[in-house]
């Protein structure tokens, strides 16, 4: 019972607590400077630290728990430099217990610093191996961290930045600053030194805020394997403008150029007089239904809405002022007569595994499994930069985060589900393969040819 | 896909003169001999309207017409006996079972002086009658029975009418007799305006019904048989299955023409729009009868080819004209695949079905 | 008639306490009030139902049995129609139309024996709009045919049984007046006594109604075991006592699905003083903030789902947004347990229309001050789901577990036949 007064209280504190997204830059200035409000013995200083180290520990113990658990993209790199990644890893948390001490030492106690790192503690037992984004003070970032991916990791935690592909074009622009001011040091080499040294402090502090979507494992992978691939002997500009044209390209194929892609193959999906069902609020999905409006075809849209976001009640607004007539259901229920009266149901992707199942906004698979029943086709919008090819997952509870503002037993949310492919009748991607409408376990053999002699 | 009762013409047997067998006779002339079988035969003939079952249960009536006098156990000795022949004369005895049984059952039930009716409801009030008040009763309403059963009908038009929803469309085959009083009706009230898909599988019985609901001025669509499970895969206004049926067995599985237990099986199968299974069938043709191992339709006295003309050849001896004509043939459909049934007694759930014959035991 | 007193009883409670000081006219506009902002709904509506009824056959007048079934059905079709939704009223109102019959006809036993007469006497009760219409066959019998063609259900006899066919007695030939009515010209006397027996008998299925979520309950020890992961979608009542009860027995764990945000302004968090009561028994709580299940469901062993109304053919009413749970369930190979009490068992096949769920109220969701886009969207909002017999596991009555096929037998016990094809919200009596 204790626990969950905690943790109903620690929300509210952790968004008081947190930096404005809007000026996250100045945020630490503003904490390591701020008030200091109670002078304290330096005996209670030294057990208050000790305390908060303690706790620290554990946080950072429980934290690397359950970024493995859901994270790509560091295994990954790991593998890319073969053993070493993972050493590196075991020997971050060494070097930040070096100045935190300190740090600590220097700054008054935190309110709420305590309840933040029992944070986790209000998770209900049995969803306690999911991660959960986590708002760290900037102040207590890693010193290396670069300003750039400061921010991004605030606007990340507070959900400023939400779905898979802003976080991944954030994240890819804030990394692009990074190299941009990056030399290597004497004596060292851009290939051996970027990725241990540099790169991964800021992957490392990024993941701390929220676990790493798929699609940011992919491109950082991708990236690690391309600085991998710089020849030592290059010269350092030459090796950096060429990292910098990779990520750009990156973005641009990846990102916008799949998007005009999906919406475009998907609007041609899209006939007279349908009636499309869709869930929330995806980005590709709104693309496709204004595409579609905009060649001049004339259907209507349901769109099914979760409560507890009201994404789609955002959508609605913007089809309705395309003139595209809307039927708005704030919720799930009645959805087995809008389903059977829908021609499709067009649904946006997080990311999609290896087992050809969906990973998407919690509520997802609902739709798409009665759809299905329905015989409606349940078509999947998603950018191949989220196909993860070597994870599998069977249920929701594999790869999840829970929501951090409902995480206690009074109030708890997954943020995602996952919706496996029998519930699918097709995928677009900005892979035109068939049509653009092909099962998801195509696209991923497809990727597997295409993806490493493209990047690599 | 016959779904419903109407008896095979009467194919070589001689047919005695028609007057002979109208409703008035109810002696036969005294040189000959009763012949059940001919009776019956002559019944259907007579009748385009009367389903097996009650042309069963009158020439039963007739046959206690023609047995003047005699002790009540005498009298169900002789039933008995007819009742045997009778079923033996027909490769689908089912529908005939189903009446016989009722009757018998009618009257073993006077002879014990027992109530006839049973289960909930006032209709419990009524008189028990003796043994030759029955048997009076019975000869005298031998009209009034097969009024009734026609009168069931039209009952089972008014509970099916709601099952048929405005703005849908009903998916039916058959031909039955049943469903077509259904869609009649249900066409008349102004509130609903809906469609039929109707399955064209060649069998004149559909044909006819067919023209009956254009006539009516119906919107019908015909479809072959091989598009059904297309049709109920993408048509997503079907939200109601119709068919008839030739005997209702315990279990609350059917008996009826080729290609229901397949509609039925597709019904439950496609994923679709939500869509229910409904059998419109009076109660008379309950058959007290459980299928419960393979083969299940010799199981219940149905004569007609095994599965395909191969086995014929080679196991089976049986004389091929002493089988249901193949287009005349039946198959048996699961319960599991039936939402309900639609009766002049309201609507039933298979496992009802049990209940209502394990009543009159 | 306006709502006369309806301001003065905003809830049930206080509503059943007005009874006394209003005229039975003036309790059931208030009632019908009360059903129409459902201010008054779910089970309650049963007790409102029967407490009306109660007050019918106590204080209308009323000379034989069909006045007082006539009063009855016009009583029960108003409160029907005002809630079109509430199916247990019709079910209320089909029980005590029931129990008249039965104590009419025991009534009448003891006065004297009309024998055949009587079946068709109470049968004729049954309200026939349809004028008669000769048929041209000729009645060739001592026994007359079937001379009225059935119009509509109401005019349907459905008494059960294999012979029907062959039954003596003309099903409904006799004339539609009370005039064959034994009590019709029975003493003050005999009328006085069926009120009074009437009256106990509706006292009998108050105790009924009172005492169900009880009994249901004390099946729950059997249903949740040890260490299970139980998800109650929005817990009713029924649910609430079923998990508490369980809770005195058993350490499990509940998830409980609640389908809407809580509104801005409410301080207490959903479901408190079930938790509270569950946490305090050592059994833990989640609150899902969620509709969408799918998710949840592989970790749960079973989900409870609480019965507006269970049909005929085993299909349930529930809350909106259940279906897709259910489905959940069904698709992980998760038992639904449905609890509903005995007088939720609708007698009677759900229709069409019966499946297409309610509308609820869309404004609760959205604030029309969104301005013109919103104002341009059709919002659909339903307020109840229907759970197709397929999905439902076990139900679990007052008087037990049943299975689907069983749901027949008990409806027969609890219905008479006569007023199975009476329709509440067709009839304008």
């Amino acid at each position: 019972m204790t626990t969950e007064t905690n943790g109903a209280a620690a929300p509210k504190d952790a968004a008081k607590n947190a930096p404005a997204p809007a000026n996250p830059s100045t945020a630490p200035v503003a904490a390591a400077a701020g008030t200091n409000p109670e002078k304290l013995t330096p005996a209670q200083l030294k057990a208050k630290a000790k305390a908060e180290k303690a706790a620290r520990r554990a946080q950072v113990k429980e934290n690397r728990a359950a970024v493995v658990a859901a994270e790509p993209a560091k295994k990954e790199g790991a593998d890319g430099k073969g053993g070493k990644g993972k050493g590196k890893q075991d020997g971050q948390p060494g070097q930040s217990k070096g100045h935190r001490p300190s740090m600590s030492g220097r700054r008054p106690s935190f309110p709420g610093t305590e309840k933040e790192k029992d944070v986790r503690r209000g998770i209900p037992q049995c969803f306690s191996h999911v991660p959960m984004a986590k708002r760290i003070p900037t102040s207590e970032a890693h010193k290396d961290v670069h300003p750039a991916v400061l921010v991004v990791g605030q606007q990340m935690a507070t959900f400023a930045i939400k779905d898979s592909i802003s976080r991944l074009e954030a994240t890819m622009l804030a990394l692009r600053k990074v190299i941009e001011s990056y030399e290597t040091p004497e004596g060292n080499s851009l290939s051996r030194h970027l990725v241990p040294h540099v790169l991964n402090p800021q992957i490392e502090y990024l993941t701390e805020c929220r676990p790493m979507c798929f699609a940011m494992g992919n491109a950082i992978r991708l990236l690690k394997a391309k600085i991998n691939s710089v020849d030592i002997n290059d010269p350092e500009d030459e090796a950096k403008e060429d990292l910098l044209e990779w990520i750009d390209t990156l973005i641009k194929e990846r990102i916008n150029l799949a998007h005009f892609v999906i919406a475009r193959t998907a609007a041609d999906l899209i006939n007279k007089g349908d009636n499309i069902l869709t869930y929330g609020r995806h980005r590709l999905v709104e693309k496709t239904l204004l595409k579609a409006k905009e060649t001049g075809k004339e259907f209507s849209v349901t769109i099914v809405d979760d409560p507890y976001d009201r994404g789609g009640l955002v959508l609605a607004k913007s089809l309705r002022r395309a003139d595209i007539p809307v039927l708005y259901s704030p919720n799930l229920g009645g959805l087995q007569l809008k389903v059977a009266t829908a021609t499709n149901v067009l649904l946006g992707g997080e990311a999609i595994f290896a087992n050809g199942s969906l990973n998407a906004a919690s509520g997802t698979a609902d739709v798409a499994m009665a759809g299905r029943k329905a015989s409606a086709k349940v078509t999947i919008l998603c950018e191949t930069i989220n196909f993860d090819r070597e994870r599998v997952s069977v249920d929701s509870l594999t790869y999840n985060e829970i929501d951090p503002e409902r995480y206690t037993a009074d109030s708890f949310r997954l943020l995602f589900d996952n919706t496996q492919d029998k519930y699918i009748t097709g995928v677009v991607t900005e892979f035109e393969s068939g049509g653009g409408n092909s099962p998801a376990q195509a696209i991923l053999a497809l990727l597997r040819r295409q993806e490493d002699p493209l990047i690599a | 896909m016959a779904t419903d009762d109407i008896a095979p013409p009467a194919q070589d047997l001689p047919v005695r003169p028609k007057e002979n067998t109208s409703s008035s006779t109810t002696q036969n002339e005294p040189s000959k001999p009763f012949d059940i079988v001919a009776t019956y035969r002559s019944l259907l003939q007579s009748d385009p309207e009367i389903t097996m079952s009650i042309a069963a249960i009158e020439a039963l009536i007739e046959l206690m017409g023609a047995t003047p006098s005699s002790t009540a156990m005498e009298l169900v000795e002789k039933v008995r006996t007819e009742k045997a022949k009778l079923l033996a004369s027909a490769p689908n005895p089912l529908p005939i079972l189903a009446g016989a049984d009722a009757f018998e059952q009618y009257l073993l039930r006077s002879l014990r002086g027992q109530s006839t009716a049973f289960g909930s409801g006032s209709a419990s009030q009524q008189p028990v009658l003796s043994f030759d008040d029955t048997r009076q009763h019975l000869l005298q309403n031998r009209e009034l029975f097969a009024h009734r059963a026609k009168e069931a009908r039209e009952k089972i038009a008014i509970w099916g009418t709601r099952y048929v929803s405005d703005n849908k469309i009903v998916l039916t085959a058959g031909g039955s007799r049943t469903v077509t009083k259904i869609l009649l009706r249900a066409a008349q009230d102004e509130s609903k305006h809906f469609k039929v898909i109707y399955v064209q599988d060649g069998n004149p019985r559909s044909d006819n019904a067919i023209r009956e609901l254009r006539e009516a001025g119906l919107e019908v669509e015909t479809i072959v048989p091989n598009k059904v499970a297309f049709v109920l895969g993408n048509q997503k206004y079907i939200n109601l299955v119709l068919v008839g049926a030739e005997a209702i067995v315990q279990n609350g599985g059917i008996v009826s023409g080729m290609g229901t237990a397949q509609l039925a099986f597709l019904t439950r199968h496609v994923d679709g729009s939500m869509k229910r299974f409904y059998v419109a069938a009076e109660t008379h043709k309950i058959a007290r009868k459980t299928p419960v191992a393979d083969p299940i339709l010799r199981q219940l006295g149905i004569r007609q080819k095994e599965i395909s003309r191969f086995e014929q050849v080679a196991v089976d001896p049986e004389n091929i004209s002493e089988l249901l004509p193949e287009k005349d043939e039946v198959e048996y459909t699961e319960p599991s695949l039936i939402d309900g049934f639609i009766t002049e007694q309201g609507i039933m759930m298979t496992s009802q079905i049990w209940e209502f014959t394990d009543g009159y035991l | 008639m306006a709502p006369v007193h309806a301001a003065y009883a905003p809830s049930l409670d206080k509503w059943i306490k007005s009874l006394r000081s209003q005229s039975l006219e003036a309790s059931i506009e208030s009632l019908i009030y009360l059903l129409k902002r459902r201010q008054v709904k779910g089970d309650e509506c049963a007790t409102a139902t029967a407490h009306t009824l109660l007050q019918v056959v106590a204080r209308s007048k009323w000379h034989d049995v069909d006045q007082l079934l006539n009063r009855v059905q016009s009583a029960g079709s108003r409160l029907a129609r005002a809630a079109p939704n509430e199916p247990v009223i019709g079910n209320i109102v089909r029980r005590v139309l029931g129990l008249i019959r039965e104590e009419a006809t025991e009534d009448r036993n003891i006065d004297d024996d009309v024998g055949s007469e009587s079946a068709s006497d109470i049968q004729a009760l049954t309200p026939v709009n349809a004028p008669n219409q000769q048929g041209n066959r000729p009645a060739p019998t001592p026994v007359q045919t079937l001379q009225r063609a059935p119009t509509g259900l109401a005019g349907l006899q459905v008494s059960k049984s294999m012979f029907n066919l062959f039954s003596a007695a003309g099903n409904s030939d006799t004339p539609l007046t009370g005039a064959s009515t034994p009590l019709s010209q029975a003493q003050p006397a005999s009328v006085h006594a069926l009120r009074s027996e009437v009256i106990e008998g509706i006292q009998e299925l108050m105790d009924e109604l009172s005492q169900a979520d009880d009994q249901i309950a004390s099946f729950s020890d059997i249903q949740i075991h040890p260490d299970d992961y139980v998800l109650a979608y929005q817990p009713s009542k029924t649910v609430e006592r079923f998990l508490i009860k369980a809770a005195s027995r058993r350490r499990f764990t509940v998830l409980i699905a609640n389908s809407e945000p809580i509104q801005p302004g409410a301080t207490e968090t959903p479901y408190a003083v079930l938790r509270k009561k569950l946490n305090s028994h050592g059994v833990t709580t989640i609150n899902l903030a969620t509709n969408a299940l799918m998710a949840y469901i592989p970790r749960v062993n079973k989900v409870i789902f609480g019965a507006k109304a269970v049909y005929q053919n085993g299909g349930v009413l529930v809350d909106s947004g259940a279906y897709i749970a259910a489905e959940a369930a069904q698709e992980f190979l998760k038992p639904v347990i449905v609890l509903g009490a005995v007088y939720k068992l609708c007698p009677e096949d759900p229709s069409d229309e019966t499946v297409i769920s309610e509308l609820g109220n869309p404004s609760r969701f959205v604030s029309y001050a969104n301005g013109p886009e919103i104002d341009a969207l059709e919002i659909e909002n339903t307020v109840s789901d229907y759970l197709p017999p397929s999905l439902v596991d076990v139900y679990i009555t007052n008087l037990g577990p049943q299975s689907r096929p069983h749901l027949a037998s008990i409806l027969a016990d609890h219905y008479k036949v006569e007023d199975i094809g009476y329709s509440l919200h067709e009839s304008e009596v």
